[in-house]
């Protein structure tokens, strides 16, 4: 297809253009996938996406992904899909096929703009987000590149969060990290049968969406942003608070 | 030289009948192009140097030479003029063998009618393009257009190579927006740096109690040790502590009763100790308060900086062009160095009147000031910064004091270093060098030179500006010639309204003796406020003391802050209070 085409109807709600800030996608899962896809769809081209997974065939329920990406690497399907959806890969949006370690971050790793963290354990979230946190206190190009803000989501089969992070905010990172529960609490993380945390494609989406209509409240209207925001589906409610942990 | 007749053979006399018989061969004036006889020799230098003259530099050396012609002991009559021409180097330049003389610059000597008629010829020359191409065009798209403005002080008139006008910058907005954000937040948000642990914070406060409280340890250590010697230890350890300590110190030492409170060393330890806990509470209160605000602050600060950068494009030319236009402007030049990646824009500035912007004027007879004719040089680079240097020629008019009666650099009150004091008018200037608005900055300029701020400390001596004061220019003609000089100085065809220099510098000088006649010095007014304070009165009628330095200080603040043996009490004053002498 060499035709330009505009698949955008919602600039006057959301105009990417005007937030010219790279988009950082940790983890291509259930979330992550699909906050790919609906950041395509708003039309954001300067995204990178990490997963160091490969797509098996139990993914399909609950993820972006086709028949024709089992066996092959996640960030993959990702871009495959993003050809499928515009025709073309935009330039700007990278696909790194590894696992986002403290020690790529030291190396500059996932520079700046908005960080998705959506990886599959706590304690690559734990790594990851004090390796972020780091940036914001130090002094030249590593404060450059220090994320404007993160979110992060859990995820159960009926029920999740969405964390939203100014990491600048000792308090807020604080609270944040008493969040945290060990991987090896069985109380606190639902499993599936395979033994990895147990989600709901429907429950998946949802948190997928909610999380990227928080990146997009904090551009248009950061002072309206949740830092915190809880969603049960049985029933359905919705919490909104205006700090992490009390 | 004279030439012997019999020396001369016969075919040097046809020659010569030759020569005299053939049409005159100077420069011809005619545009439609050299005669042909012309052609048959080789043009001489002063030819060459007129072929390849361009507009441009016609107009320079017609300005130039109008100038000397005006200046010299031979008005009118000697028109003559001296120009360096520069040969073009070429490769034969270098061989030892070539008759090409290797030093390739030369002066010449043309007159002032030939240079004009060389403008002339190019004159016509642009005259009969534009007219084909006024043809032209007309037959092919039935319009017209009109006959290039060209003048010789004129704007325009290039015949050769377009000069390159464009200069891209790039915008440093990231700085505007910075600054806005900061104006968002109460400044108490931005006392302490919440993003650095508490120890970082108060390193050196922390540091300095530590050194003043070991001061402590060692001094009542000294103490103890010489109250438990034996007698006879007792002088060796007074000869050796009068090493280690201070006189003030050995006071305590060696006293045979002794409060180590008294002690200024103990007090500089308790004060510290005070500060250090007084400040790491208003640390913590601040965080409390002010946390929140600060990280939202860093957050959208970080987002500015990751943004792109946004390039712009200036059209110097054009700027040059508008700013020549203005009322106060009698000349604009520029130069694009790529080696310093900056745009130079000189501006010659007339009819600049002071008016007194304070309030409350410091002058008892405020008054606005006539500043004679000058030039300024505004310095843009291409990150965004603009500077306005003064020294080497940048900035030239009536000296006040560098150089009485001539041109220096110090023509206004708030200009006396390397760069002016822009003070109020300092942000407004960064924010427009910023953008790249060099319109706008000149404009703010001319507001800056037209204002004097007499409760300023350099603008107090505005009063040193007025006619009964300063001394006038010597010279008219020599001050013309300097304002002109400095604008050539880039040989980069400037805009120069000679006429509106020589009225202004005209009428500067008819002000300056009209002030002079009536003699009206501007004066400051004598308010007599405490030095110290700047509140209390100190009037000859008040209780006051004099300092080292004749200053007038209240009594109070002389009992609080001074003594009677230094000249102003500080931290590092060495002097005792006299109830510890």
């Amino acid at each position: 297809m060499t035709e330009s085409i505009n698949i955008m109807r919602h600039e006057s709600i959301f105009n990417p253009k005007e937030y010219p800030y790279p988009i950082h996608i940790i983890g291509a899962g259930a979330t992550g996938s699909r906050v790919f896809a609906a950041l395509v769809e708003l039309g954001i081209t300067d995204l990178h996406v990490y997963d160091d997974d490969v797509v098996e065939d139990h993914n399909l329920a609950n993820q972006i992904y086709g028949v024709d990406d089992i066996n092959e690497p996640k960030v993959n399907g990702c871009i495959a899909f993003a050809r499928h959806k515009l025709g073309i890969v935009p330039e700007g949006m990278e696909a790194y096929n590894r696992r986002v370690t403290d020690g790529y971050l030291r190396n500059g790793g996932v520079a700046g703009g908005i960080v998705f963290l959506l990886t599959d354990t706590m304690a690559s979230r734990r790594e990851i987000v004090a390796g972020l946190h780091r940036r914001c206190h130090s002094l030249g190009s590593a404060a450059a590149s220090a994320p404007l803000l993160v979110i992060e989501t859990r995820m159960a089969s009926t029920h999740g969060s969405i964390f939203t992070l100014n990491l600048f905010d000792d308090e807020l990172y604080k609270q944040w990290r008493s969040t945290l529960v060990d991987d090896d609490d069985e109380d606190s993380i639902e499993l599936s049968p395979c033994g990895t945390a147990l989600s709901v494609g429907t429950t998946a989406s949802l948190i997928a969406n909610y999380a990227v209509w928080q990146m997009m409240q904090f551009f248009v209207d950061p002072v309206g942003l949740q830092p915190r925001v809880d969603l049960f589906f049985k029933p359905t409610l919705t919490m909104t608070m205006s700090a992490i942990a009390a | 030289m004279a030439i012997r007749t019999d020396q001369i053979s016969i075919d040097d006399v046809i020659r010569i009948r030759e020569r005299m018989l053939a049409p005159t061969p100077v420069f011809s004036t005619d545009w439609h192009g050299t005669s042909f006889s012309d052609l048959t020799r080789p043009p001489t230098p002063e030819e060459d140097a007129l072929s390849r003259m361009t507009l441009g530099e016609c107009q320079r050396h017609i300005g130039n030479a109008t100038t000397q012609i005006r200046n010299s002991a031979f008005q009118y009559h000697d028109d003559s003029y001296h120009i360096l021409v520069a040969q073009p180097l070429i490769p034969e330049t270098f061989n030892p063998d070539s008759p090409i003389d290797p030093d390739y610059i030369q002066t010449l000597t043309l007159t002032l009618q030939q240079i004009k008629n060389r403008r002339d010829q190019l004159l016509n020359e642009q005259e009969y393009d534009m007219a084909s191409y006024i043809t032209n065009t007309s037959a092919s798209t039935g319009t017209t257009t009109s006959r290039p403005q060209v003048s010789i002080f004129g704007t325009t008139a290039q015949s050769r190579p377009a000069r390159h006008t464009m200069f891209q910058m790039k915008q440093n907005s990231h700085e505007i927006e910075l600054r806005a954000l900061r104006e968002k937040y109460p400044r108490e948000a931005f006392n302490y740096d919440f993003a650095h642990p508490m120890r970082h914070v108060f390193g050196d406060l922390r540091d300095q109690f530590r050194s003043h409280y070991k001061s402590l340890r060692r001094l009542t250590a000294a103490r103890s040790a010489i109250l438990t010697a034996a007698p006879k230890d007792r002088k060796y350890l007074k000869f050796l502590m009068e090493n280690m300590f201070s006189s003030r110190d050995l006071v305590y030492l060696l006293a045979q009763v002794a409060d180590v409170q008294s002690t200024r060393t103990y007090r500089d330890t308790v004060e510290t100790f005070y500060e250090l806990r007084n400040e790491k509470m208003r640390y913590m209160d601040h965080k409390r308060r002010y946390g929140r605000l600060q990280a939202e602050h860093n957050q959208q600060a970080a987002m500015i900086r990751q943004k792109p950068e946004r390039y712009i494009s200036i059209d110097v030319k054009q700027v040059a062009d508008t700013i020549a236009t203005w009322d106060h402007v009698w000349g604009v030049e520029f130069y694009i160095s790529n080696a310093d990646k900056a745009v130079y824009l000189r501006v010659g500035l007339c009819n600049i009147r002071m008016e007194e912007s304070s309030p409350e004027s410091a002058y008892s007879n405020p008054e606005s000031i006539l500043l004679a004719p000058f030039y300024i040089t505004v310095k843009l680079s291409a990150i965004g910064k603009a500077t306005c240097p003064t020294r080497d020629g940048n900035t030239l008019g009536l000296s006040r004091n560098n150089n009485p009666g001539h041109c220096a650099y110090d023509i206004h009150p708030h200009q006396l270093s390397d760069q002016p004091c822009f003070g109020s008018f300092g942000q407004t200037l960064v924010d427009q060098a910023n953008n790249g608005d060099l319109i706008s900055y000149v404009g703010t300029l001319i507001a800056f030179y037209s204002q004097y701020n007499s409760q300023d400390s350099a603008g107090v001596a505005a009063q040193y500006y007025h006619p009964s004061h300063i001394h006038l220019f010597e010279n008219s003609e020599s001050y013309t010639t300097s304002m002109l000089s400095g604008m050539n100085m880039y040989r980069q065809e400037p805009v120069i309204h000679l006429e509106k220099l020589e009225a202004a510098i005209s009428a500067y000088g008819e002000y300056h003796a009209q002030c002079c006649a009536v003699c009206e010095r501007i004066e400051i007014a004598q308010n007599h406020i405490c030095y110290s304070c700047d509140e209390m009165s100190v009037g000859d009628d008040d209780e006051y003391y004099n300092d080292n330095n004749m200053n007038r200080i209240c009594s109070g603040c002389w009992m609080d802050h001074y003594c009677s043996d230094c000249e102003r009490h500080i931290d590092a004053c060495r002097c005792e209070p006299e109830d510890e002498e």
